[in-house]
């Protein structure tokens, strides 16, 4: 199968997000709407029913330098949050921790990233992990 | 400025078209929602290409356009309990305060004047204690995709309370008339109608565990295919379509018809569901406490605008205090049930959501299946 280069896998994204064809739980766009590089994305994700995360709303900051599609992006909560795979001091997502982005696929998207955090999020183990306050960010 | 549609995406599928200009502010936004959706300004959240919207911000900033879409979250009802009485009421057997509260709202919903629910609380009810099989049982246990052995479920059928409960139900005048009057098919047969449902037949029919079951193998041989099938006029009618339901009550062959939906539900995906309540229909999910939206095939209202969950689903209401504690499990929305065949949907270039989502439902969560109908356009 022929490859999606970056762009054209990025734009798809982007009209994805900004239409909002994708799942509910989240959403994300170019954190600079004219940034024609595509590489600074804001995303959210509702936090999972059910979970010490419920009506939460969490930010997240997602890099997609010139590697991307073929390297993972960069992934970083800009909310506070307490999950084993994210850095405590600045909310980077450890790579080595969080099986979506240490067995990347160029198939994989910015809302799969999304959507399996989400998942853990909602994960037995981590849905009662105590929280920080709402509205604080690293 | 000019004024130009944009969509508002709410949690649960809904969405509305909103003509909006780019100098209005975010808050302006809010208090349009709120008269047009009925979502108080302060439970909004808006939420767009992964931003969360601020009050005082222009929808220029954002540079929202034309067909653009904002998320809508509902922030928490301020008085969770005053929302839910008749979902407290129904939850006799299992009262924990949880379960009642992720119990959906729309229970209440559409039940008319009657309700059946909170007739489980009478004293006639009181008696049954239809003992309900677990999910773990049903195979819902760890992945949620099994199907329950069919003898479990015969076990289920054999168990005289079981029956008895049944009997009740259909017995029962008010019951009866609910659910006609909630089906327009039945409401237009007029008196016949209730005849029929009183019928022994019907009766025998959703009561004999033999009939029941050869209807499931029969089912089963027939694989997917009513999940393919054509709507009213194919011999297995699509579960959950009224059209079904009517012709359950008039045509031999029909019996097929409620028994359909048992086994497409419970392939379905539906891990929290009812799974006895999806015996009788799989419109359950919908209804009966079982958690809205998730439900097997033909329990996606949206999907079906004519579709009425009501009228199967009254047998699931009888169980719906048990229900209710296993419902917790319910909300998980579609893309986390279905995370891995969502993912290989799209490494094979099926790329919307929506319609991946409808496939495997009615696939029952098979990746094989949800493509065949991908491709030949059911969906």
């Amino acid at each position: 199968m022929s490859k999606v280069p970056r762009n054209f896998k990025l734009l798809e994204e982007l009209e994805k997000g900004e239409k909002g064809l994708g799942p509910d739980s989240c959403s994300y766009g170019l954190a600079d709407p004219n940034d024609i590089t595509m590489t600074n994305w804001n995303a959210t994700i509702l936090g999972p029913p059910n979970s010490n995360h419920e009506n939460r709303i969490y930010s997240l900051r997602i890099i997609c330098d010139n590697n991307y599609p073929e390297k993972p992006p960069i992934v970083k909560f800009i909310s506070k949050i307490n999950l084993p795979c994210v850095d405590k001091s600045n909310g980077t997502i450890i790579p080595q921790t969080f099986k979506t982005l240490s067995n990347w696929s160029r198939s994989y998207s910015i809302e799969i990233i999304l959507l399996d955090l989400r998942k853990l999020m909602a994960d037995p183990h981590n849905k009662k992990l105590p929280q920080p306050k709402e509205g604080e960010t690293f | 400025m000019s004024e130009f549609a944009i969509t508002i995406k709410m949690t649960g599928d809904a969405k509305h078209q909103l003509n909006v200009t780019p100098s209005m502010t975010v808050l302006q936004l809010k208090e349009k929602i709120a008269t047009d959706l009925d979502v108080s300004v302060d439970r909004q959240r808006l939420i767009f290409s992964g931003r969360v919207m601020k009050d005082n911000d222009t929808l220029e900033t954002y540079k929202i356009k034309e067909g653009h879409s904002i998320h809508l979250v509902k922030g928490p009802v301020k008085s969770a309990t005053t929302s839910t009485p008749a979902a407290a009421t129904a939850n006799t057997a299992a009262s924990s305060p949880s379960a009642a509260a992720t119990v959906p709202t729309n229970i209440e919903a559409g039940q008319g004047s009657f309700n059946p629910l909170a007739g489980l609380t009478d004293a006639r009810y009181a008696g049954y204690n239809i003992p309900m099989p677990t999910m773990e049982q049903l195979g819902f246990g760890t992945d949620g995709m099994q199907l329950p052995a069919e003898n479990q479920l015969e076990q289920m059928m054999d168990n005289p309370a079981f029956q008895e409960g049944m009997r009740s139900m259909l017995s029962n005048p008010q019951m009866l008339d609910y659910m006609i009057q909630q089906s327009p098919q039945l409401r237009a047969m007029g008196p016949a109608a209730r005849e029929l449902l009183q019928s022994d037949y019907i009766r025998n029919m959703l009561t004999n565990p033999q009939a029941m079951r050869s209807m499931m193998e029969l089912q089963r041989a027939m694989g997917g295919a009513s999940g393919l099938g054509g709507a009213s006029a194919s011999a297995f009618p699509t579960p959950g379509n009224p059209n079904a339901a009517s012709s359950a009550s008039t045509t031999p062959a029909s019996g097929a018809s409620s028994t359909t939906p048992a086994v497409d539900a419970s392939t379905g995906a539906n891990p929290a569901a009812n799974p006895f309540a999806s015996l009788f229909g799989a419109g359950a999910g919908a209804g009966a406490g079982a958690g809205a939206g998730l439900g097997g095939f033909g329990a996606n209202p949206f999907l079906n605008p004519s579709f009425n969950p009501n009228l199967m689903n009254m047998f699931g209401a009888a169980n719906a205090a048990p229900t209710t504690a296993a419902a917790t499990a319910d909300t998980r929305p579609p893309e986390e049930v279905f995370q891995t065949q969502l993912r290989q949907l799209n490494d094979m270039g099926f790329f919307d959501f929506d319609r991946n989502v409808t496939a495997l439902r009615r696939s029952g969560g098979s990746v094989e299946g949800a493509i065949e109908m991908l491709f030949n356009g059911s969906v």
